[in-house]
């Protein structure tokens, strides 16, 4: 398995293509643009899009969904909501399992940043989205939403393996066992209250 | 069909052939002489209990000067000058770096974190989507370098400096090195949880910069 990374300049944002050693099909991480760069990185390695993963509904991660769904019609979306931009998508649950493309992805629900906001595993790698970025989780509109997040990053995603790639949509990538030791906090007194 | 899909109007056909890939006998690793450097990969390599020996990587640098997917934590360099090569992939966790000098060289989506880097000089090399968190620097300098979007978090030591750089959308948070950036892009780069006293910015666009405190969600 290789995952490559796409960097936006445009939105400052990341894509991601997670394929096999050789040709094949593969998983596009938030269709955020398809450029030349983009399709290169497609074609060059000789894959055909099989599946789409959204991390959230949000317009910067959709941008390219309808052009990629034109070049590859048979690509499966797959996001936290039943339509995406107007296109028919798969709905996931927190801890399902999707299988594609010979990988399995742990669909992780990471509230907080936003109602729809999803991470999906895959051993040795997790895609964030907004909900994680290098030292920080996602921008969040109240505390009671910041504590949600918090709790279900140190719950779901610090629990992962400690050298598990951290792919966010925004910023440089991480790993669990770097944001062990950088994602902020919640003391428990602010948790208590909370809860 | 998987791959049968082209598009000849794009030019994805030349940029695949301009690509010839060559397999080493590696396990994990991957050398390709490639026109292109675009391409940012990341295979997942094995971490070794012992440390991985300078010996191998310097042979690999004599014979090859594009690198993916090699997997060296721990490595100990010492007094190494490393010119026009290109990592991709690459793991270098928890490696001493000692009086190494790194010139014209690219790094993309490498780990080097958890790293010692003493008296290291890293001239007009291009370091994209890098993991350099938790690093401790010592008189080190980049300069003449870009660095897009690479991860400088909870970085330690005493003496950081970048002259004449683009640091574009990288992230410096809970920093606790004195960093000093001479003529450098900062636009859209984030000092979290980072005293200002320790930044020292001059002819450097800081009004473009993210300064946020402990509570800055």
């Amino acid at each position: 398995m290789r995952v490559y990374s796409h960097y936006s300049i445009d939105s400052l944002a990341n894509s991601y293509v997670v394929g096999p050693s050789g040709p094949g099909d593969a998983v596009l991480i938030d269709p955020a643009v398809l450029d030349a760069q983009m399709l290169g990185l497609i074609e060059g390695n000789s894959y055909y899009i099989r599946g789409i993963l959204v991390t959230h509904c949000e317009r910067a991660h959709l941008k390219a969904l309808r052009a990629i769904l034109r070049v590859y019609p048979r690509a499966q979306v797959f996001a936290a909501v039943p339509q995406v931009h107007g296109t028919r998508a798969n709905r996931v649950e927190h801890g399902q399992r999707i299988e594609l493309c010979g990988m399995q992805f742990a669909a992780i629900s990471l509230p907080g940043h936003s109602r729809d906001s999803f991470a999906y595993y895959v051993p040795g790698f997790v895609f964030t989205g907004c909900a994680v970025t290098a030292g920080e989780t996602g921008v969040v509109q109240n505390p009671y939403a910041k504590a949600l997040l918090i709790s279900n990053v140190h719950e779901r995603i610090l629990t992962l393996p400690a050298e598990t790639v951290i792919f966010p949509f925004h910023g440089p990538p991480s790993s669990v066992m770097i944001e062990r030791s950088l994602q902020p906090t919640l003391d428990e007194a602010e948790l208590g209250t909370l809860s | 069909m998987a791959g049968t899909l082209r598009h000849p109007e794009t030019g994805v056909q030349a940029y695949a052939t301009r690509c010839n890939e060559t397999r080493h006998s590696s396990d994990t690793l991957l050398v390709r002489s490639c026109l292109s450097y675009d391409v940012p990969m990341f295979v997942p390599g094995r971490t070794p209990s012992r440390p991985a020996s300078p010996e191998k990587l310097l042979s690999l640098l004599r014979r090859y000067h594009v690198i993916y997917g090699l997997s060296l934590p721990r490595i100990e360099l010492r007094a190494t000058e490393i010119t026009a090569h290109a990592f991709y992939g690459c793991n270098f966790s928890h490696a001493h770096l000692r009086e190494c000098r790194f010139e014209q060289c690219a790094f993309e989506l490498c780990f080097l974190d958890s790293v010692t880097f003493e008296r290291c000089v890293f001239s007009g090399t291009e370091i994209r989507n890098c993991v350099m968190a938790l690093s401790s620097f010592t008189e080190t300098l980049f300069e003449g370098s870009n660095l897009i979007q690479c991860n400088f978090n909870g970085c330690s030591g005493n003496d950081l400096s970048f002259d004449d750089c683009d640091l574009l959308h990288s992230r410096f948070d809970a920093l606790t090195v004195k960093t000093s950036l001479v003529n450098c892009n900062v636009k859209q780069v984030r000092f979290l949880r980072t005293e200002q006293s320790l930044l020292h910015f001059r002819a450097s666009n800081q009004e473009d910069a993210v300064f946020l405190g402990e509570d800055g969600w």
